[in-house]
């Protein structure tokens, strides 16, 4: 598996672990911030962490209730 | 629970109301249960019944099915790619999580699972979404080919009431390539996409169904189907376009085929009884009611409404429009 493939597979790994509104919004904000700077080669890795700080509870707003 | 032909069939639109048991509608699910065992048909279109547990295969499958008739939906709607994928990604999210525990649905099997089916369903997108040389064409009417309900007469009258049998249906779109005008269809599997994969699906009873019906419904000349397999592994998925052309002999082989089989259907409502063919009882990954049909036929009822529920199969209610 190419190394692209593999950083898209463990991102999808983490956003089928998500409800599906911030799994969206997770989504939006890679593209936006993709489309803001074309060069961000930790882009991946910070969409995965910010997918784990929603994961963790940080942003689990309703979720958690 | 009622298992009475006729308090089963009442609601039930595809059915005669003048004759017990005797279905009118006809589409490949119903005759396709018909064709691989009598009794099979009788449990579950006549009586219409499901096992209490669904089969996550057939889920996975209805999913996937799902989010990708969204997107063709979507971008026949004039969205892009990319949005069209998110609003089938997030449809298919909504549909595997579940609000009361706050947590994913569609857990468990190591195959077909949450996270292969968004895996399945983003590089499905990759590889057929944006580039695809399967487009979908526009009707007479102007509108794109997509959700397509069809009905039709068969050319056969029921000779128990006079009344006309139809054949019905629906499938996802009609898509042109290099001309040429197809049905598209998508099937996931955990086997591999290998000439025998292929084979199944020719000749194939649902194929049929649908190749007829292009061609009288839609009035375009359908050279036949293009099947996406999608094979789903626990770590990756694959997939393999294949084509499936029937000429205008095998549809007609078809055709009279198909009617062969609705007067049997006829034959079996008449008599009050559906035979069983315990050859079938094992293919398909085995039959949901060989533990009843295995049981003596005095005991078989309750056994029936302990571990079945009921679920009308009714291809008359449309779920698209043209």
């Amino acid at each position: 598996m190419s190394e692209e493939k593999e950083r898209v597979s463990a991102y999808l790994d983490t956003v089928s672990r998500l409800e599906p509104d911030i799994a969206i919004s997770l989504k939006r904000i890679a593209d936006a911030l993709e489309e803001r700077n074309k060069n961000t080669p930790d882009l991946w890795a910070f969409a995965d962490k910010l997918a784990a700080s929603i994961e963790s509870g940080m942003f689990y707003g309703s979720q958690k209730k | 629970m009622t298992l009475s032909i006729q308090a089963a069939t009442q609601e039930n639109t595809s059915f005669s109301k003048q004759f017990a048991g005797l279905q009118l509608a006809v589409d490949s699910t119903s005759l396709g249960e018909f064709k691989t065992c009598p009794r099979k048909y009788f449990y579950s279109i006549v009586l219409g019944l499901q096992p209490k547990e669904t089969s996550v295969h057939l889920t996975f499958g209805l999913l996937m099915h799902g989010s990708v008739e969204r997107y063709h939906h979507s971008r026949a709607q004039g969205l892009g790619h990319e949005d069209a994928v998110l609003g089938a990604v997030h449809w298919m999210l909504k549909e595997t999580w579940n609000k009361v525990l706050a947590r994913p649905s569609l857990q468990g099997d190591t195959y077909k699972n949450r996270l292969t089916l968004l895996r399945t369903l983003v590089w499905y997108f990759d590889q057929y979404g944006a580039e695809d040389s399967l487009e979908t064409i526009v009707l007479a009417n102007g509108k794109p080919a997509v959700e397509l309900s069809f009905s039709f007469d068969s050319g056969y009258r029921s000779q128990l009431t006079g009344e006309l049998v139809l054949f019905c249906g629906y499938f996802d779109r009609l898509a042109s390539l290099n001309g040429e005008i197809y049905i598209p269809d998508l099937k996931t599997t955990k086997s591999e996409l290998s000439p025998y994969f292929w084979a199944q699906f020719n000749p194939n009873n649902q194929f049929g169904m649908y190749t007829l019906a292009g061609n009288v419904v839609y009035q375009q000349k359908v050279a036949g189907l293009i099947v996406d397999g999608a094979q789903v592994l626990v770590n990756s998925s694959r997939f393999a376009r294949h084509l499936i052309v029937m000429g205008p002999e095998r549809i007609a082989e078809w055709h009279r085929d198909a009617i062969w089989n609705v007067r049997l259907m006829e034959g079996c409502a008449e008599q009050a009884y559906w035979p069983m063919n315990d050859k079938s009882c094992s293919m398909y990954g085995g039959c949901p009611f060989q533990s009843i049909c295995s049981r003596s036929p005095n005991s078989r009822e309750p056994w029936l409404e302990a571990e079945f529920k009921k679920r009308t199969w009714d291809p008359l209610q449309r779920r698209g429009d043209i």
